[in-house]
């Protein structure tokens, strides 16, 4: 009976001991690090906000980072300087008519989830006209009947740029994440509109109807089509197909949930964008895999090699080992925007905030 | 150029059968480039017409056969915005006549006379004056296709946004975009095939454009020192 006390104080000790390293806890000391540099970024995106309000002179890198302060640590409110206020009166200024928030024609879409997103983030209800018409400006531009699209077509329930009809996986969990955190009604027609683009962007066949669907359970940018050639599946688009799912609505045992993790899992790495060409969308991606992780709501997962990481810890402590001198994040592969600091910086510090939130 | 003057109902006619075959072909051109990927927004399809008068309209222009002249250049760009309103109303579902068909209107016929006074202009310090028309529609076929033939390039030489920005706004194909509010570089092949998507670019403004479209042409077609002998 003693030896039997004496081993399992032992083998209790070791757990408590484990659980301190890697166990579903953040790090304590890694979290007091990531508030730090939380702060720094924040000062690189005061010192670099532009006259007029914005950054980047964009409604959606603006969105973003005024997002990256309302949501850190220091719960940044609008009373708190002209770094709010001003972004704030930026974007109202690219308010348009039919509900669109954006400073150009391009990346709608984006800008007006964006904006909204961030909007919502400053609990003033003087926005909630704003943000409803651009509400009703995404769900407008989702594909349905209305515009000729059947549901048995592929881009059914698909929401694009908005300047065009394509959609894709990147446009459509952006603007169903601006819907759900401003509170759309989870009996809209458009979560399951959206659930049908969703499925049919999985390579999974036993959930997509479409020919070319493999079965690895990742995503690819659109039906049929990805930038990393052929259909083939990448992380940043399966955390963002992970987390779309999850905003529709599904649990962790629908398949096509399963399935979405078992590929992150399979495929788990914070040391470049998996499945992606080297590097490229590698900030997209850790932005995406900070909200798909904490809406999974699992502290923990098991790469492929069975080996448990507490994803918390290894996503903050990435970020913090290249974060640059100037206190800044940048990607040196400029494309998809990932050359423009501030919202490389600002993508980083939203990645950091979910990770450091433990209370989902 | 130098055929003798045809009369003036001859002149006429040749005027309102270009103008109906364009008409004709702003019908039904685009009911043949059937979108497989699923149905043509509105704006596609506005922007894929007024491609097609614009390009007819020059190809078709009776000038280039008859005795041309200023007066014909600016009445012929009118009628080809007349003949872009037309086709306009009726692709409307709903007849209503929108913002951004009346924009591709005006850039019609801003492009149109931009494009005549290019040519008057070369007229004027060229001798071999037949060739002038075949000059203009080199120059519009390489302006308006020009985001397509830069783009192996645009990520090894024009790596800035700024010189991005100048190159396409070369292209009257970035005008009509910013005109119609239609990001064509983000549509389906543009954004598969070419490097445009994962870039950061902006439109020109369309007013200062327009604006700018329109004093070129003025100057070309009205300063009676260019154009001479056309």
């Amino acid at each position: 009976m003693k030896l039997y006390k004496s081993v399992s104080a032992f083998f209790i000790s070791v757990a408590i001991s484990y659980g301190a390293v890697a166990g579903p806890a953040m790090d304590p000391e890694l979290k007091g690090k990531s508030n730090q540099a939380v702060d720094l970024g924040l000062h690189y995106l005061r010192e670099h906000q532009a006259e007029n309000g914005s950054w980047s002179n964009s409604v959606g890198v603006t969105g973003l980072a005024l997002r990256a302060f309302l949501e850190s640590h220091r719960q940044y409110k609008e009373e708190d300087g002209p770094f709010i206020t001003k972004s704030i009166k930026f974007i109202l200024s690219q308010v348009k008519p039919n509900g669109a928030i954006s400073e150009s024609i391009q990346n709608v879409s984006y800008n007006t989830a964006v904006a909204i997103t961030a909007l919502k983030a400053t609990n003033n209800p003087a926005y909630a006209e704003v943000i409803g018409n651009g509400q009703k400006f995404i769900k407008g531009i989702q594909l349905d009947e209305s515009k000729d699209y059947s549901p048995d077509h592929q881009y059914y329930g698909g929401i694009g740029y908005g300047g065009d009809e394509r959609p894709d996986m990147s446009n459509q969990y952006v603007a169903l994440e601006a819907l759900k955190k401003t509170e759309v009604d989870s009996n809209d027609p458009v979560w399951q509109r959206a659930l049908k683009f969703i499925s049919r962007s999985q390579n999974n066949s036993e959930t997509n109807d479409q020919a070319w669907a493999k079965n690895d359970g990742g995503f690819t940018y659109m039906p049929g089509y990805s930038p990393n050639g052929e259909t083939n599946s990448y992380g940043g688009m399966t955390h963002a197909g992970l987390v779309s799912l999850l905003f529709a609505g599904l649990d962790k045992d629908d398949p096509r949930v399963t399935a979405a993790y078992s590929w992150i899992k399979q495929n788990y790495t914070l040391e470049h964008n998996p499945g992606a060409l080297k590097d490229q969308g590698l900030f997209y991606y850790y932005n995406a895999f900070a909200k798909s992780m904490f809406a999974y709501g699992e502290p923990e997962i098991t790469d492929g090699n069975g080996i448990v990481h507490n994803w918390r810890n290894d996503l903050v402590g990435k970020l913090l080992s290249i974060q640059a001198a100037d206190r800044s994040w940048v990607n040196e592969v400029a494309r998809w925007w990932e050359g423009d600091k501030n919202l490389v910086t600002a993508w980083s510090i939203i990645g950091l905030n979910y990770a450091t939130n433990e209370s989902p | 150029m130098t055929n003798p003057a045809p009369s003036a109902r001859n002149q006429v006619l040749a005027f309102l059968l270009a103008w109906f075959l364009i008409v004709l072909a702003g019908f039904w051109a685009p009911s043949m480039c059937i979108d497989s990927a699923g149905p043509v927004s509105l704006k596609a399809d506005l922007m894929l017409r007024t491609i097609i008068v614009i390009g007819l309209g020059y190809l078709l222009y009776p000038g280039w056969q008859l005795q041309p002249s200023r007066i014909q250049a600016l009445f012929w760009s009118f009628m080809l915005a007349l003949a872009y309103l037309t086709i306009a109303i009726y692709v409307d579902d709903n007849s209503v006549f929108t913002a951004t068909a009346l924009n591709a209107t005006i850039a019609i016929f801003l492009l149109s006379l931009f494009l005549h006074g290019v040519v008057i202009s070369l007229s004027a310090l060229s001798t071999r004056k037949g060739m002038l028309p075949l000059c203009g529609i080199w120059i519009f076929v390489l302006l308006f296709t020009l985001p397509l033939w830069v783009a192996p390039w645009v990520e090894t030489a024009i790596v800035t946004p700024a010189r991005l920005n100048i190159m396409l706004w070369s292209s009257p194909l970035s005008y009509l975009a910013a005109m119609l509010d239609y990001d064509y570089l983000r549509q389906q092949w543009f954004y598969q095939h070419l490097p445009y998507g994962a870039l950061r670019y902006d439109y020109p403004d369309a007013r200062y454009y327009s604006i700018g479209l329109l004093i070129v042409s003025l100057i070309t077609l009205v300063n009676p020192k260019l154009g001479k002998g056309l």
